[in-house]
């Protein structure tokens, strides 16, 4: 594995990003799990991907432990932040815009060591809440996937930061 | 059409396999999908 210094996810400080997966989309999947994930603070999934039509692009972050998690998610190309709070795993759709190309770059952070989380719902209200989260709860495995469409080409790896 | 496949890479390993969907995977897959990262 070779250690690739990138801009870091928080303004100000610098991380170091090691590759430590990539996939070559090629026609015939539609879902890529990247597994054995351990050892990181943050994990960051770059892609440019092309689909054989448009659709939908998701993201499912898995964990160990217990029944809630949250995690932070920030897209670099967009510069925002969000949190998902989700039972056993969280489901992200990455960009809710259909397009036969999509281009993500995410870094996604566990944040069980937080006992509270604000967030907003897809109606538009916004509300808070505080969440008990898993405290020994870490990312195992991220799941990048489309709504049923075959990723056709591109390149999508993932880091490991410290 | 056939079913789409999965690629399961192990970041340990270095090892990247296709294979099938299982029936319930391929059911969940198909499930609508909804949620966004500002969901709860």
């Amino acid at each position: 594995m070779s250690a690739t210094v990138l801009p870091a996810a928080t303004a100000g400080a610098t991380i170091t990003w090691t590759l430590l997966g990539t996939a070559t989309p090629a026609g015939t999947v539609s879902t890529y799990t990247f597994s054995g994930l351990s050892g990181y603070k943050q994990y960051r999934l770059v892609s440019k991907v092309g689909l054989a039509s448009s659709d939908d692009i998701f993201m499912q972050v898995n964990a160990t432990g217990g029944s809630i998690y949250a995690f932070s998610l920030r897209s670099l190309l967009t510069a925002t932040w969000s949190t998902n709070l989700n039972n056993g795993s969280a489901q992200i759709n990455l960009n809710k815009t259909s397009a036969s190309t999509q281009s993500t770059d995410f870094v996604i952070e566990d944040m069980s060591n937080s006992k509270s989380a604000s967030w907003t719902n897809t109606s538009g209200q916004t509300d808070s809440g505080t969440a008990i989260v898993n405290l020994s709860s870490a990312i195992t495995s991220l799941t990048y996937y489309t709504n049923g469409v075959l990723f056709s080409s591109g390149l999508i790896r993932v880091y490991g930061g410290n | 059409m056939s079913r789409p496949k999965i690629h399961e890479f192990d970041v340990t390993t270095q090892i990247g396999v296709d294979r099938e969907m299982t029936d319930e995977e391929y059911e969940n897959f198909s499930a609508p999908k909804s949620e966004s990262a500002n969901d709860k």
